[in-house]
């Protein structure tokens, strides 16, 4: 190691890749960021996990799947180095509700990591049936975090009926975890949403736990953006979609947030997933199989056309929408357009509407057929 | 390749515990007590900038600034607040 930094002519792209992925980590979180960025190359050599070119989206390297587990691995050291040194005490360890709540958030995550360590070990139907499970009965015990109003008229008629408002906001939970996990096809895509929502929370409500996250997805979106060896797997797209999920719940629930904030937020997965559904029924297909015609898949075609560099087609892709989506919100959210709980935020969500119809528009491509997988 | 894992392992615990350390100690242990912090930006001397760079540094210091907003109970028994913290903690 030493001889490859006293001899530049002996560097490889990845030594590179590395350099500049420590100074980035560096320049934003110190020696802690430089720290995590050896924790994920240290991850990214484990065996189990590992996710061959073949079997990716849009990715054409080996990677990692333990992305989620790298985050997990991040914010539990932080977490565990406060409870110890500070006097701080988690909502967790304050409040039932809360404990229940990252009591389902671990579930989910566990689902997917069993999924990163041995791919297909769960069949995607019992996944889904668990994760129903978790989210209905956490609704079902703890119902103050369903919102019985949410500012959308026949939508708060109808959450003032308990059993209603119970099954729309389980389906919505679980549909969310499934749509992060769907859109999680490009390297910076899901991360950069991730990121961006961790920042407008920890901007909000400036708790370690946020503050955590934020530091461990934004040090990952660096990682997986410059490297393209490390994706977040279905750990780290089941588990922070559910923390995602629960802290707009809370924040809508608490009059923090307005809807039309979070659905400006998360807009991309949110659409994507949508949009997916309805392409599929209209081909005659199951709407959960998978496919390669989301918005990602087809900008990333494009991009492939004039960009040589796969991993830079890739990043670019990801980095692009999430910026174009998640970014905005964030840039409008720190620059004060409205008020976090105003209405006034449905504006941008429309706004990111027209802007994923023109771009699908745009990115059209006949010669392209779809390739599809049919459900197991 | 088995003493470059080790190489960056080693150094991943390292800087890992030297982020949480110093990140706790730039919070002067008083997170979420309304009020009571002793925390100043002057205090982000440069080796806080290097332990957890500008971001973290920012990110303590908001921390700090919003315990003053939202009552985040310390630990053990509210009774507890002293005499002097009594004027910014409501107990």
């Amino acid at each position: 190691m030493l001889s490859k930094l006293l001899l530049p002519n002996s560097f490889s792209k990845a030594d590179v890749k590395l350099a500049i992925m420590s100074l980035l980590g560096f320049l934003f979180y110190g020696l802690a960021g430089l720290g995590v960025i050896f924790l994920m190359k240290l991850l990214s050599y484990v065996a189990i996990g590992r996710d061959f070119a073949s079997s990716h989206g849009i990715s054409l390297t080996d990677s990692s799947r333990l992305g989620g587990l790298a985050i997990t691995i991040v914010v539990g050291c932080y977490l565990f180095g406060i409870l110890m040194l500070t006097p701080y005490v988690p909502g967790a360890m304050r409040s039932n509700q809360e404990f229940y709540l990252w009591l389902a958030i671990a579930a989910c995550a566990l689902l997917g990591l069993a999924e990163d360590l041995k791919a297909d070990f769960l069949t995607p139907i019992l996944r889904l049936t668990c994760k129903f499970l978790v989210f209905g009965s956490l609704l079902f015990f703890w119902p103050n975090l369903v919102p019985d109003k949410v500012g959308i008229p026949g939508l708060d008629q109808a959450l003032q009926i308990p059993i209603v408002a119970w099954s729309v906001m389980t389906v919505f939970c679980v549909g969310f975890i499934n749509a992060f996990n769907m859109a999680d096809g490009a390297n910076g895509l899901v991360p950069g949403i991730a990121t961006a929502a961790f920042a407008v929370f920890f901007i909000e409500y400036g708790r370690p736990t946020e503050g955590f996250f934020l530091f461990a997805c934004l040090i990952f979106l660096i990682f997986n953006v410059v490297s393209g060896w490390f994706f977040l797997g279905d750990m780290g797209s089941y588990g922070i979609g559910a923390v995602i999920v629960a802290y707009s719940l809370n924040g809508v629930v608490a009059g923090e947030f307005s809807i039309w904030l979070m659905a400006s937020l998360l807009a991309y997965p949110c659409l994507d997933f949508l949009v997916s559904i309805i392409r599929r029924l209209k081909a005659g297909r199951s709407p959960f199989s998978a496919d390669n015609d989301h918005l990602h898949n087809r900008l990333h075609r494009q991009l492939k056309r004039v960009v040589k560099s796969r991993v830079l087609s890739n990043s670019l892709t990801g980095l692009i929408i999430s910026a174009s989506s998640a970014g905005l919100t964030l840039f409008a959210f720190m620059d004060s357009w409205w008020l976090p709980n105003s209405p006034e935020w449905i504006i941008l969500f429309t706004a990111e509407i027209m802007l994923y119809a023109v771009a699908f528009k745009l990115t059209t491509d006949e010669s392209s057929a779809t390739q599809f997988a049919e459900p197991l | 390749m088995k003493s470059n894992v080790l190489f960056i392992g080693a150094f991943a615990v390292i800087l890992t515990i030297l982020g949480v350390t110093q990140g706790s100690k730039l919070s002067q242990s008083d997170f979420g007590q309304k009020g009571t912090f002793k925390i100043k930006p002057a205090e982000a001397s440069w080796h806080y900038l290097l332990a957890i760079g500008p971001l973290g540094s920012l990110s303590t210091f908001k921390i700090v600034e919003q315990g003053k907003k939202t009552i985040i109970l310390p630990k053990g028994n509210l009774s507890t607040c002293t005499k002097d913290k009594a004027e910014d903690i409501l107990c």
